[in-house]
């Protein structure tokens, strides 16, 4: 039997030329800076949730044209995390009615309250143990990619392309998750949790980087082998710079199965 | 690649409405209300899009400077009233902060079991209709030059500003080809300034919207507003099919003896730009 353990993790936000708002993700609970607190204010819309003690991991990167996506995806994850990732109608439901008493609409200016009527947008990665195999539930354009080996599978998405497509969000407005719930069993995939074997989550834009490299080989050995959150900014700046990746929010976490002591 | 910029707070785009207040626009169309309230429905309705896709938890984000040249009689000037009268351009901020008035209004939205069920809304008015005289179109794109000109200057980096020219005649002032092939060359490192013209008439019979030849066209001043417009921009075409249209490689941004069905999606997909961050 072996286990998930969060061997590296960081994010940096869109608007970062710096390095500056460069954090490392931790594999304790937690959803960016702490599970309850407010992130430090970056800008960044990406949220990243673990607990490796309950073998649950959850991304999801708030998209920018949206009321409060940040607040939206962060209740996402936080919810995966605590609700012991169970996923349903009923609980996407019940983390709609969480995010709206958290915006507190009868409060609102007319012009936030229209935006948040328009709704907010996130995608979804969801990570947790079932049966000795892992589960991983994916909404949208974040992706998960498993390794064992030269043994490689993407999921969602396994071509770049793909990435042009319209994602398939979670939304805070209740009606307009019907695709999404309707697709509900064909966004599950399982992969076996053999030690040695890891298991990359990341938002669109190192996804879609990832996806497009000539040496698909040599990317991964890429992903795999940051130092800590300013190597890995570096990495996202210069790729940014040289118009090899897109400008977003950029999130990676990377899983490692590690036998059971 | 042209169009291709993302929007955002350090690199913002510009969208300025010229709309015709010629006497004609006050006829009626069938749906009860005159061309020019009608107009003034949609172009309210827009500016509100524009500031709820402008509007996070945090507050209103300048994503886009916005103007509204009216034209009617011998003048082309802002249209703008109240606390933004005689202003050009105006940042979506101060949009949001300005409205006429905010009406109470009654939408239909779909009530979770296949139907509709009214809702209470909020609807802001920044434009009153009003209707006057000729229509001096040659003013209002010399106007529109002189406001672009100068905001294509500021901003090089920025996704190109989009004009929305909204007519039901003929320019009285002259030919205005020329004005806005000169406005067309206006440009930002990101692309040239699109010019999209929408012609409007109160029976809608045979409207021609996104037309690929002026061979779809019959009279002069048609085939006119169709050379007057920016070839379809490649990244709009989707957004168009989403709402039945299908735009070819020759289509022009131009809409002819549109309804208020063709009105609203040339408003909608003519304001989708760039991706914003």
């Amino acid at each position: 039997m072996s286990r998930l353990r969060l061997t590296f993790g960081a994010t940096i936000a869109k608007d970062d030329v710096t390095g500056a708002t460069a954090s490392a993700l931790t594999g304790t609970p937690s959803v960016a800076g702490g599970l309850g607190e407010d992130p430090p204010e970056t800008g960044n819309d990406d949220c990243f949730s673990a607990s490796e003690e309950h073998q649950l991991f959850a991304m999801s990167d708030g998209a920018s044209e949206s009321y409060d996506s940040g607040r939206w995806s962060k209740v996402l994850c936080r919810q995966w995390i605590l609700g012991g990732g169970v996923a349903s109608k009923a609980t996407l439901y019940a983390r709609i009615r969480e995010y709206t008493q958290e915006c507190r609409p009868a409060a609102l200016s007319w012009s936030k309250q229209a935006a948040f009527e328009r709704g907010s947008y996130a995608t979804f990665l969801g990570v947790r143990k079932r049966r000795g195999m892992v589960q991983v539930l994916a909404f949208g354009d974040s992706l998960a990619v498993w390794l064992q080996g030269d043994h490689v599978v993407s999921f969602p998405y396994i071509d770049a392309k793909q990435f042009d497509e319209r994602p398939l969000c979670l939304s805070t407005v209740q009606a307009r998750n019907d695709p999404a719930l309707a697709a509900v069993r064909m966004n599950f995939t399982t992969w076996p949790m053999e030690p040695g074997s890891r298991l990359l989550l990341m938002t669109d834009a190192l996804g879609r980087w990832l996806l497009s490299q000539p040496d698909a080989r040599l990317a991964r050995e890429r992903l795999l082998g940051f130092l800590d959150a300013a190597d890995f900014a570096k990495f996202v700046l210069g790729e940014r710079g040289s118009g090899a990746m897109k400008r977003d929010d950029t999130t990676l976490a990377v899983l490692s199965f590690e036998a059971a002591s | 690649m042209p169009y291709t910029a993302e929007i955002s707070r350090t690199n913002p785009s510009c969208f300025l409405f010229v709309i015709d207040q010629s006497g004609s626009m006050s006829e009626r169309m069938d749906i009860g209300k005159s061309k020019a309230e009608f107009v003034a429905d949609v172009l309210n309705k827009t500016l509100l899009n524009l500031v709820i896709r402008c509007t996070k938890a945090d507050g209103c984000r300048p994503y886009f400077d916005v103007g509204v040249i009216g034209y009617s009689d011998t003048r082309a000037d802002s249209a703008f009233a109240g606390a933004l009268a005689g202003k050009m351009l105006v940042s979506v901020p101060d949009i949001e902060a300005s409205p006429l008035r905010v009406e109470d209004r009654v939408k239909k939205v779909p009530d979770g079991a296949g139907g509709l069920a009214e809702q209470a809304s909020k609807f802001p008015v920044w434009f009153d209709p009003t209707t006057s005289g000729g229509t001096p179109m040659c003013e209002a794109f010399r106007k529109a030059a002189e406001v672009l000109a100068s905001w294509c200057d500021a901003h090089p980096n920025s996704y190109p500003p989009t004009v929305i020219h909204v007519t039901d005649g003929q320019s009285t002032d002259g030919d205005p080809e020329v004005l806005a092939e000169t406005l067309r060359k206006f440009s930002t490192n990101e692309g040239t300034v699109l010019l999209f013209n929408l012609h409007i008439d109160a029976s809608a019979t045979a409207p021609v919207i996104f037309p690929s030849s002026e061979a779809a066209l019959h009279d002069t001043n048609s085939k006119q507003l169709f050379r007057m417009s920016s070839p379809f921009p490649a990244h709009l075409v989707a957004p168009a099919a989403e709402r039945g249209y299908s735009a070819a490689g020759e289509s022009r941004f131009f809409g002819y003896k549109a309804g208020y069905e063709a009105i609203v999606d040339f408003f909608e997909i003519g304001t989708r730009a760039s991706e914003m961050r």
